[in-house]
């Protein structure tokens, strides 16, 4: 089970948050919003050209850009 | 004669005019904001 | 409004955006509600008035939507500072309610444990209960009241489901607050915000009763706006948050963890949800949606639809009006005697006014659309769409918004840029905004393309889609040029949310365009009327002596600023009469309309008031028997008006947000410029050719 990041995250793939920097403005948003360590999300879908990414989590559905999403340190769950 | 009245008449709805305008960019200076003017709502 | 504690209570509707709280607002309050302004920002502020179960008056206030009280732009800023009492215009709520998204419970209850640590007596609505029931996930309400101790009501806002439940629970004398806490603030984090109480009390940001929450949301927060403390005292302030950082680092995004930790106790307690996620519309929908190529080209047929309903639906409506206002010109004529007052009432205000009036049925239509786009949730899968877009030319999502806003307007557009973090970001988006084609150009565009294809809606709506497209792509273009050219910056996140699709709220909807349709005629009525005086005036005098109408146009104010510059516009194809209306745009661009009418109207004196505008300006040839507006003309004078800066609000607007002339001088060199070269080329190019 390797480390990745959500911008590496297959779609259709589910995975567990495992680490964020903190301290940065826009995940502590992505935090409010859900997206904390120990969070379960899944990645819906893509757009065209590989960003923005949507993903599932506690319910909803978010989306955000590879940019983001590149320092959410997940790991994958069997899906 | 009633040419007379009206002609005063419309420069007087003129010149109200010109002062209104004058007062609300005056009061827009103080009170800053969109003003709800455009019809957009915000 | 008052400040006094009066006996009627404040009950605050609060949630997450796409909770359907608006919805509930609508449901409770109906027509009594008023829409007004935040001092200082442009976040509408509405109150309302419901009755409870008993008779008895309740005031209602619709706060922004949030997803957390640590405010990251002015809607949010709004909400925080009314619940935390720091708004003087608006008293702090005397109660709570919740709105929550029943399909979306642990992100919704977030601003909820926020908001319950307030200590207001509150109620938890469980609003959409029907999307929650589809996914089969079961709440158990009572459970949950009780864990909370407050009242737990589930509705279904659309189709009024729970409303008498909730309108029993407002009436209620003992609402209590909650007794659940949801996270423990560290001690030392504790220490450190008690401390900062009083230094913050010195900038002024907090006063000194207030509690230690007020702190820790203004130390925390993001807020751009830092309402209530002046940009002197911001250094103190950053200090302070400098120093908690420093003491305790991420101290904010553990008690993040902390609070859905509390969240997720709790929902486990309530929250049954089935192991396999079910699929429901949404996810079905989507797949076309928000499909690579199928997405792009229903989104395509989306605005070609709206463009065809704009001319189609409209031209009977309009025509009516039209017609409505010739006759009372007609009537006003018939009733007084011939004189100057006579012609400013039918040739000046009657003309201009209704001018502009005849476009409210587009504008109905307009904001429908809109209304639609935005309550079945697909508006964010346009965002979602053209975020890529966006993110090549160097704008980031945030930029969508408030570039959205301003097709209806440029101010609230570039004030929304707000949001925008990165300054760099900002100034691009602030740049680009008004060549979203605002709704002031939608008279222009109207009556050109009323010309050029008359009676052929289906070819008036693409070329009106045409226009928008071609802003809206100038608009990626310079921001792709000024990104490139200007100083390098952090582009900020985009963060959105797609929520479930769901069945519009008819009412809702149709108030919000009742809402919109009476601030467009309150516009109408009060400043076009006095430009349309003013333009009267100014084709009027100075008078001289002659019978011929023509002449005494080219001699008053108007005529001879019109003649001034047609040297100028001359090479685009335009008269010194259609310069008259180039000038008057630079007031509100729909008073191009106002203008034309004014000035054929004094033109021909008190003959053919009926004719509508459009065939007068067909009618009219130059000295040569030449008709003026030619197609060629008419598409010239499209373009710029597509392009040109014109709004001096929109000017007013940016020389306040950028704190400079500068940007507004930018903008218009680089707009006006465009226009101009463009509007030549067409003409000159078209004219080479043969048009």
């Amino acid at each position: 089970m390797s480390a990745t990041t959500l911008a590496e995250l297959p779609v259709g793939s589910e995975a567990i948050v495992q680490a964020m920097p903190t301290g940065r403005s826009a995940l502590t948003r992505l935090r409010e919003m859900g997206i904390v360590p120990g969070t379960r999300v899944r990645v819906t879908r893509r757009a065209p050209l590989g960003e923005p990414i949507e993903i599932s989590v506690r319910g909803s559905c978010l989306s955000m850009r590879n940019h983001e999403a590149a320092h959410i340190i997940i790991s994958a769950v069997g899906a | 004669m009633n040419e007379n009245w009206q002609s005063i008449a419309a420069i007087a709805v003129v010149l109200i005019t010109v002062v209104l305008f004058a007062v609300r960019a005056a009061r827009r200076r103080k009170k800053p904001g969109c003003g709800g003017s455009c019809g957009c709502g915000k | 409004m008052s400040n006094v504690a009066s006996d009627i209570p404040l009950i605050a509707i609060v949630g997450n955006p796409n909770s359907g709280k608006t919805t509930l607002f609508n449901l409770l309050t109906g027509l009594k509600q008023k829409v007004a302004n935040y001092p200082g920002v442009t976040v509408e502020k509405k109150i309302g008035e419901c009755y409870s179960q008993h008779g008895k008056k309740l005031r209602l206030i619709d706060l922004p939507g949030a997803y957390s009280l640590n405010a990251r732009s002015p809607d949010e800023a709004v909400l925080r500072d009314v619940l935390l009492g720091r708004r003087p215009e608006t008293p702090r709520p005397d109660r709570v309610v919740c709105v929550v998204d029943s399909a979306n419970l642990e992100r919704n209850l977030y601003l909820v444990s926020q908001v319950l640590e307030l200590g207001l007596p509150a109620i938890l609505v469980l609003n959409m209960v029907d999307v929650a029931e589809k996914r089969e996930w079961r709440i158990d309400a009572a459970k949950l009241s009780e864990l909370l101790g407050i009242p737990v009501i589930k509705t279904q806002a659309v189709t009024g489901r729970g409303l008498i439940e909730l309108k029993l629970a407002l009436s209620r004398d003992d609402l209590p607050a909650t007794k659940w806490r949801s996270a423990v603030i560290p001690d030392g984090v504790r220490t450190a915000l008690e401390q900062s109480r009083g230094p913050l009390c010195e900038t002024g940001a907090i006063h000194a009763k207030a509690s230690l929450l007020e702190p820790l949301y203004l130390l925390s927060g993001h807020d751009p706006t830092h309402y209530g403390i002046e940009d002197s005292q911001m250094g103190r302030v950053h200090e302070l948050r400098r120093s908690i950082d420093g003491a305790f680092p991420g101290w904010e995004d553990e008690l993040v963890s902390a609070r859905y930790r509390s969240i997720e106790e709790l929902c486990a307690e309530v929250l049954r949800r089935p192991d396999q996620e079910i699929e429901t519309i949404t996810t079905k929908l989507d797949r076309i949606f928000l499909h690579p190529v199928l997405g792009f080209v229903n989104l395509v047929f989306v605005f070609a639809l709206l463009g065809y309903l704009i001319f189609s639906v409209a031209a009977a409506p309009m025509d009516w009006i039209d017609g409505w206002f010739g006759q009372l010109g007609a009537w006003v004529e018939s009733l007084m005697p011939p004189g100057d007052l006579r012609d400013l009432i039918v040739n000046g205000v009657i003309s201009g006014v209704g001018g502009v009036v005849i476009f409210l049925p587009q504008i109905v239509i307009l904001f429908l659309f809109i209304g639609l786009m935005e309550d079945t949730g697909y508006m964010s899968r346009l965002a979602f769409i053209m975020d890529w877009l966006m993110s090549k030319v160097g704008l980031n999502g945030k930029s969508f918004l408030p570039f959205l806003s301003s097709y209806a307007c440029a101010v609230p557009g570039v004030m929304a840029a707000r949001t925008i973090e990165s300054p760099k970001d900002r100034l691009v988006t602030i740049l680009i905004a008004p060549l979203a084609s605002c709704s002031a150009r939608l008279p222009v565009y109207t009556l050109l393309i009323g010309l050029l294809f008359p009676a052929k809606p289906l070819t008036q709506g693409l070329l009106m889609m045409g226009l928008y497209a071609l802003g809206t792509g100038a608009a990626f273009v310079f921001a792709w040029i000024f990104s490139k050219g200007i100083m390098k910056g952090d582009s900020s996140p985009m963060i959105l949310e797609m929520p479930p699709y769901k069945r519009p709220s008819l009412k809702s909807i149709l108030l919000l365009v009742w809402q919109r349709a009476k601030a467009f005629l309150v516009r109408a009525g009060s400043i076009i009327l006095g430009i349309s005086i003013l333009i009267w005036a100014a084709s009027t005098y100075p008078k001289t002596d002659t019978e011929d109408k023509s002449l005494q146009l080219a001699n008053s104010f108007a005529g001879q600023a019109g003649h001034f510059i047609e040297p100028v516009i001359k090479p685009l194809g335009y008269d010194w009469k259609i310069g008259i209306g180039l000038i008057g745009s630079f007031a509100a661009r729909e008073v191009f309309n106002t203008t034309l009418g004014v000035v054929y109207a004094v033109e021909s004196g008190d003959d053919d008031n009926l004719d509508p505008l459009r065939e007068k300006l067909a009618a009219e040839r130059r000295a040569d028997g030449r008709p003026v507006f030619t197609p060629l003309v008419c598409l010239s004078l499209l373009v710029f008006y597509v392009f040109a800066m014109q709004c001096i609000s929109t000017i007013a607007i940016v020389r306040r947000e950028t704190g400079t002339w500068k940007w507004p001088l930018v903008q218009l060199g680089y707009m006006t410029g465009t226009a101009y070269v463009l509007s030549l080329l067409i003409y000159q190019v078209g004219s080479a050719l043969g048009y």
